[in-house]
C-alpha cells in the first residue's frame, strides 16, 4: 500500500472525522474567498474610474454618487439638467438670472463635455454626447482603435468602447440594436468606430450623438415636463485656473445643478475604499490565520490518535518518509476537497451577498469578479493545511516506538 | 545496507535504563541462526524489552546488540528500519493491527515496498483459517482473530528472523495449535525467538530457556 493509498483509505474510513474537518476547512475557504472577491470588487470601482475633466456638474446628489455615476457609469436615473445651461456655459456667455444677477462664465471653463445616459446596448450604457467627448484638451484625447468618430449631425451612429466591442465581437460597419432606457423601444445604430482601450469605465460604454438621442426621444414623445427632450445628465468640465470656486458658487446656488471637484471626490472615495479595503484585508488575514490554527489543531488531535499506528509502521520498518507522505497526502486531499467545496459555496453565495450589500459594492457584472479571483485563498488554505500536517508529523516522528508498543 | 540472512544474534554487556534506574542487564547472550528458541518468563521481567532490543526498537544505554557483525546500536535509524522491514518479522504482544485497514490490507503491509502478492496472502489466510475475514476491518475482529492476523502479517514476507511476543496469549487451545504450527512451518530454516509465559507452547520447542537465566544477576 503506497502512502497515498494509505492516506485515502484512512480518510475515507474515518468518515465522520474527515467530513467535519472538510466542512470546517471549506467554510473558512468560502468565507475568505467571498471577502476577497468583494474586496477586489470594491477596489476595482476605484481603479476603473475614468478620466473626465476637473469638475462635474450634475443634478443634486452626493459627491460620490455624481463621481461614480458619471465617471464609472454607475448612474441609475440621475436627475436631468437643462441643455440650455450647458450651451450657455460652453459658449462662455453671460448667464442672466431672474434676480437680475449676470455672471460671465467665459473665464471659468476651458472645455465642457455633455453626457446623457439614454439607452442601453446589452448591459452597456449608451451615452449621448458630442465630439468634445473624444477630443479633449491636452493629451487626454480618446483615440480610435478602428473606424472613425460619429458625425455629430448623424442620428444613428455610435462609437463603441473597447470592452463592449470585444465582448460582443463588434466591428466597424456592424449594426447594433439599442434599447431606450425609459421605455421598451429598440432602434438599430451603425458602429462607425471602436475606441482604443482606456483601461477605465469608458471601455464599457457606447457613445451616440446627442442629435440621435433627442431625435429618438422626440419620436417616442418622451419629454421632460419643463425642458422637453433638451436634457443632459452630466457636464464634464476642464476648468481654467481659479475657475472652480466662482463656478461652484454659480451652479450650486443658482441652478438645479451641483458642481463637484473630481480630485476632491476621488480623495474622499479613496479614503473610504482604502479604510474599508484595509479592514477587509485584516479580516481576510484573520480568517486565513484562524483556518491555519484550527486546521493545525484538528490535525494534531487527529494524529494523536495515530501514535500507535505510526509506531506499528515504524516497528515494521516503514521509513519515516512513508509517514510524512501519508500525512501530507491526507492534508492535500483534505485541502483540495475543501477548496472544491469552499469554492462552490463561494460561487453560490457571491451574488446574493453582493445584492444584500446593495450600493456599498458596485455591480459585479461591470467588473472582474470571477470565481478564480478567490484562488489566492485556495492556495493559502492548501499551504496552511500542509503546514498543519507538519506539526503533528514532528510529534509522531519523535514518538518512542518501544514505549508506545508496550502501551506505557 | 543489503542483507540476505541473519546468522547469529549476540547481546554483549547490555544495560537498559528506565530513567536513572537500571532496567535490564544482560552480560552475554547468543543465539545461532536457524535456531527456534522459546524464552519463558513471568510477566514484567522485561521479555518485551528484550525482543525490542533485538529488533532495534529499544537502544541500550550501554553494550552491543549484534545481528551477525552489524551493531544495531551504532547503525543509522534508516538501516535499522531496513533490517526490520527486509529481514525481521515481529509479532507484538498487544497485537497492534492497523484498525482502519482490512485483514488483507494489514497482511499486505508486510510486503512493503513491494507489491502485495494476493495468492501468498490467500494461502496464509487459509492456513490461519481467516479466508472469510479477508475484507473485514481489523477493528471488528475478535482477539483471537487479531492475533492470527498479526502472526500472518509478521511472516508474509518470509523474514530470516522472527521475533514473537506472547503470540498465543489471546488464543484457545485449538487456535494455539493453529498459530504455533503456522509459526513453526513458516520459520523452517530461519531463526525464531518466542517469548511467552504460556506453557502450552513449550511442546513446540526443543530449546527452551528461562528469561531469568539470560539476565545478569
Amino acid at each position: 500500500m503506497t502512502p497515498w493509498q494509505m492516506a485515502w483509505t484512512h480518510l475515507t474510513r474515518s468518515k465522520a472525522q474527515s467530513l467535519m474537518l472538510l466542512l470546517s476547512l471549506a467554510m473558512s475557504i468560502a468565507a475568505g474567498g467571498l471577502l476577497l472577491r468583494i474586496y477586489l470588487l470594491t477596489q476595482s470601482r476605484f481603479t476603473s474610474l475614468a478620466k473626465g475633466g476637473d469638475a462635474i456638474v450634475a443634478g443634486k446628489a452626493s459627491g460620490t454618487d455624481i463621481l461614480l455615476g458619471s465617471l464609472n457609469m454607475e448612474a441609475e436615473n440621475p436627475h436631468p439638467l437643462p441643455l440650455v445651461l450647458f450651451n450657455s456655459l460652453r459658449a462662455g456667455q453671460a448667464v442672466k438670472f431672474e434676480d437680475g444677477t449676470i455672471v460671465n462664465t467665459s473665464t471659468f471653463i476651458q472645455s465642457i463635455i455633455p453626457l446623457f445616459y439614454f439607452a442601453k446596448y446589452q448591459d452597456a450604457k449608451v451615452i449621448g454626447t458630442d465630439l468634445s467627448f473624444f477630443n479633449r484638451p491636452g493629451s487626454a484625447t480618446l483615440e480610435l482603435k478602428d473606424g472613425k468618430y460619429f458625425s455629430e449631425k448623424a442620428i444613428n451612429e455610435v462609437v463603441v468602447g473597447e470592452t463592449v466591442a470585444a465582448e460582443n465581437h463588434l466591428k466597424v460597419g456592424d449594426r447594433i440594436s439599442l434599447r431606450l432606457s425609459v421605455m421598451d423601444d429598440r432602434k438599430d445604430f451603425l458602429v462607425t468606430g471602436i475606441l482604443q482601450s482606456t483601461r477605465s469605465a469608458w471601455d464599457r460604454g457606447v457613445y451616440a450623438t446627442l442629435n440621435g438621442a433627442y431625435a429618438w426621444l422626440s419620436e417616442k414623445a418622451v419629454n421632460h415636463p419643463i425642458w422637453k427632450t433638451d436634457i443632459l445628465h452630466y457636464y464634464l468640465i476642464y476648468m481654467k485656473p481659479e475657475g472652480f470656486k466662482p463656478l461652484q458658487s454659480l451652479i450650486n446656488d443658482r441652478t438645479v445643478g451641483q458642481l463637484i471637484s473630481v480630485s476632491e471626490e476621488k480623495s474622499k472615495l479613496a479614503e473610504l475604499t482604502g479604510s474599508g479595503g484595509q479592514l477587509g484585508l485584516v479580516i481576510i488575514s484573520f480568517i486565513i490565520l484562524l483556518t491555519t490554527v484550527s486546521v493545525a489543531g484538528m490535525m494534531i488531535i487527529r494524529y494523536e490518535g495515530m501514535r500507535l499506528q505510526s509506531a506499528i509502521l515504524r516497528a515494521m520498518g516503514f521509513p519515516i518518509n512513508y509517514l510524512l507522505k501519508w500525512l501530507l497526502g491526507e492534508g492535500l486531499a483534505l485541502a483540495l476537497g475543501a477548496c472544491l467545496l469552499g469554492g462552490l459555496v463561494d460561487l453560490i453565495l457571491f451574488y446574493p451577498l453582493v445584492n444584500l450589500l446593495g450600493k456599498a459594492v458596485p455591480d459585479p457584472s461591470l467588473y472582474p469578479s470571477a470565481i478564480w479571483l478567490s484562488a489566492p485563498i485556495w492556495l493559502m488554505a492548501t499551504a496552511a493545511t500542509v503546514l498543519g500536517v507538519l506539526l503533528p508529523f514532528r510529534r509522531l516522528y519523535k514518538v518512542d516506538v518501544h514505549t508506545v508498543l508496550k502501551g506505557l | 545496507m543489503k542483507r540476505d540472512k541473519i546468522m547469529k544474534l549476540t547481546l554483549k554487556n547490555i544495560e537498559v535504563k528506565w530513567g536513572d534506574q537500571l532496567g535490564l542487564s544482560i552480560k552475554d547472550w547468543q543465539c545461532e541462526g536457524g535456531k527456534h528458541l522459546l524464552i519463558r518468563g513471568r510477566s514484567g521481567q522485561g521479555k518485551t524489552s528484550f525482543l525490542h532490543l533485538l529488533a532495534g526498537l529499544l537502544l541500550p544505554a550501554k553494550g552491543q546488540v549484534l545481528l551477525d557483525h552489524y551493531n544495531m546500536v551504532e547503525i543509522a535509524e534508516k538501516d535499522r528500519s531496513l533490517l526490520r522491514r527486509k529481514s525481521m518479522g515481529l509479532v507484538f504482544q498487544r497485537l497492534n493491527l492497523m484498525e482502519s485497514l482490512t485483514v488483507y490490507e494489514n497482511i499486505a503491509l508486510g510486503f512493503y515496498p513491494d507489491k502485495p502478492k494476493f495468492e501468498t496472502i490467500q494461502k496464509a489466510l487459509e492456513k490461519l483459517q481467516l479466508v472469510k475475514k479477508i475484507e473485514t476491518s481489523a477493528a471488528v475482529l475478535s482477539l483471537g482473530e487479531q492475533q492470527r492476523v498479526a502472526v500472518g502479517r509478521a511472516l508474509i514476507h518470509s523474514p530470516d528472523l522472527i521475533l514473537a511476543d506472547e503470540p498465543t496469549s489471546s488464543l484457545d487451545d485449538v487456535n494455539t495449535d493453529l498459530v504455533m504450527n503456522y509459526l513453526k512451518s513458516a520459520a523452517e530454516g530461519k531463526t525464531l525467538i518466542v517469548v511467552s509465559h504460556d506453557h502450552r507452547v513449550e511442546k513446540y520447542f526443543k530449546s527452551v530457556t528461562d528469561f531469568e537465566g539470560i539476565l545478569s544477576s
